[in-house]
């Protein structure tokens, strides 16, 4: 969090993801060189070089539909939120995957030449205005550019100092680059490589990709959809009875942030449900010693005042709610982050002792 | 009922992770590490065969006629033997070699080669030398019109340099060998199935890399005069579609 900024912090769970990020890394690539070795055997053997470059291609293609899955995978199902967790190492390990390609690609295809390698790659041949002669190389390097800009920003430090809206909006570009790699598979390597079973895994990714994320986003929408028009200065947002211990309640205002309606201990705080980190759902947290903590990294803020306890400083908005029998009420005017607000006390229910 | 309902437990990556996402993970960890190595066995099973080609490691020493055709290529003695293309180290063509042209050398190099077509790798600083002995003259042969299609390559690569050594992810360097000098040579497939090397000069009989350049790993049409010389194909290109 933002009390200080190591290079990477640590914790038995990072160290374990990593080993096994390592693990996928090394196992994917022993597979390739190993099995393409076996099957391709001398003189009709494929040179070391261009089986490596291959390997890191193919594991870098693998690795970059993993990342972009566990996002929709983690919003449609909870469990997925261990793969989350730490996804920024498996980005940066995928960016390294994919440099090694194309510092291999570059030095091999482009050196020992008359121009320098990476003219030579980039600006070697071709038309833009053909399939057969486009020069995909340079859809891979543009790719490259972004997930160099997104490896380089993904310390909480730039988040900090880029302000989360950049952060998000730089990060966001993924999509970008992740359709310029297929850009660069398909008027690349698929114009040569005829098996079918290329062209149909990357289409199995592409689909798989596209069906994923529109699973996630009409979730969203069906949230969206009970949205609160609020038309006086206090809404009803639901009973307490819906609400479980220690958990919220997300409350959909049209045209507003969502509203994080956490129970705690026999009564209810509201908060804004967009973390300070990376705006993850504060709604599907917890209330875990006292604190709401964000699902997607552990952030932590008091219920009584949407502050991070001391040494973090992270502060979100904070609503003001009462309890009416055993109807929620809400104000939907968000208090300037940080503002304390008294936790409503829920009455004891005849069928619900309080606590 | 005693009290409000109890929320399942959310995952918090400082904190033990709870039982339900212990269960998935035991199971997801080990299947992700199973379709790394079995994802990578498939991908890496259905490359393309790059055929049969080799590369010696050992330099070897041959004699023989040097000729410009335009390109330089060594006679050996015995007509039955092949002729054998020169080329210096990394991707550049042999320079400098117009001199000794018609004259007997002795050179030394590493031998690569695909079916019947041989090529020698100069190493660099070591050239060919003159010695005396018989040497070998090209037969002016007759030039058929005719009209080839396949895919123009470098030759140093296509006879085994890399493998493969075509295709459109090798264009760079193809193109980037053939700027440098090392002949263009033609792959086609013959009637009967076999891959035909065909040498690409200009109309001229001068060296076609500039002419060809452009065209490197496409599918080509290639219009003009077929020649045997010494049993190497050469076609003298006066179109390329
Ligand atoms: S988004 Fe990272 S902790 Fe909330």
């Amino acid at each position: 969090m933002s009390a200080g900024y190591k290079a990477v912090q640590w914790n038995a769970h990072k160290r374990r993801y990593d080993a096994a990020v390592a693990g996928f890394i090394v196992l994917y690539l022993a597979s390739f060189v190993g099995v393409g070795m076996a099957t391709h055997r001398p003189p009709d053997d494929i040179s070391p070089p261009i089986l490596l470059i291959r390997a890191l291609a193919t594991l870098g293609i693998v690795m970059l539909h993993i990342i972009l899955a566990i996002g929709p995978l983690a919003r449609l199902d909870a469990r997925f939120a261990p793969l989350l967790y730490n996804r920024r190492h498996l980005g940066v390990a995928f960016f390294l995957v994919a440099l090694a390609h194309a510092l291999l690609a570059t030095l091999f295809y482009g050196g020992f030449g008359v121009q320098n390698p990476a003219s030579a790659v980039l600006a070697g041949y071709g038309s833009f205005a053909s399939v057969s002669a486009f020069p995909f190389e340079v859809l891979g390097f543009a790719a490259l550019l972004v997930f160099f800009v997104m490896a380089a920003t993904s310390h909480d430090f730039w988040l900090a100092n880029l302000s989360p809206r950049v952060w998000k909006w730089v990060h966001m570009s993924v999509y970008a680059a992740y359709f310029l790699v297929v850009g660069h598979v398909v008027l690349g390597a698929l114009q040569s490589e005829t098996s079918p079973l290329y062209a149909g895994l990357l289409f199995a990714g592409v689909a798989g990709l596209i069906v994923l994320h529109g699973l996630a986003g009409l979730r969203d929408r069906r949230q969206d959809r009970g949205a609160i028009s609020p038309d006086g200065a206090w809404v009803d947002v639901g009973d307490v009875g819906e609400i479980a211990e220690n958990a919220a309640k997300v409350v959909c205002l049209a045209g507003r942030e969502r509203v994080a309606v956490f129970r705690h201990g026999g009564r209810l705080s509201a908060v804004s449900n967009v973390c300070a980190h990376q705006g993850g759902p504060l709604g599907e947290g917890r209330v875990i010693d006292g604190c709401i903590t964000c699902p997607w990294h552990g952030y932590q803020y008091r219920p009584g005042d949407g502050q991070s306890p001391p040494p973090y400083t992270e502060k979100i908005p904070t609503y003001r709610v009462r309890v009416e029998g055993r109807r929620i009420m809400l104000n939907p005017e968000a208090l300037a982050p940080g503002t304390p607000v008294e936790p409503a006390i829920i009455p004891p229910a005849p069928e619900e002792p309080a606590p | 009922m005693t009290g409000p309902r109890r929320a399942e437990p959310i995952y918090v990556g400082y904190l033990p992770t709870p039982e339900r996402h212990q269960r998935l993970l035991r199971v997801i960890v080990p299947a992700m590490l199973v379709l790394a190595v079995v994802s990578a066995g498939l991908i890496a099973g259905a490359q393309r065969s790059p055929g049969p080609a080799s590369w010696s490691a050992e330099a070897e020493r041959f004699e023989g006629t040097l000729v410009l055709v335009p390109y330089p290529v060594l006679l050996p003695d015995r007509e039955s033997d092949p002729p054998m293309y020169l080329v210096a180290a990394g991707k550049f063509g042999a320079a400098g070699l117009g001199p000794l042209g018609g004259r007997r050398v002795e050179v030394r190099g590493t031998v690569l080669r695909r079916d019947n077509a041989l090529m020698l790798e100069l190493p660099s600083g070591a050239g060919p030398r003159e010695v005396p002995g018989p040497t070998r003259a090209l037969q002016d042969a007759v030039a058929i019109p005719v009209t080839l299609r396949g895919e123009i390559v470098d030759s140093k690569c296509c006879l085994g340099a890399m493998k493969p050594g075509e295709g459109k992810t090798h264009r760079a360097c193809a193109t980037l060998c053939v700027r440098g000098g090392i002949p263009p040579v033609l792959v086609s497939t013959a009637d009967d199935g076999r891959t035909l090397y065909t040498l690409l000069t200009t109309a001229e009989n001068g060296p076609a890399n500039t002419l060809v350049l452009p065209h490197i790993a496409e599918p080509v049409t290639l219009r003009g005069a077929l020649t045997d010389r010494a049993g190497i194909r050469v076609l003298a290109i006066d179109s390329i579609e």
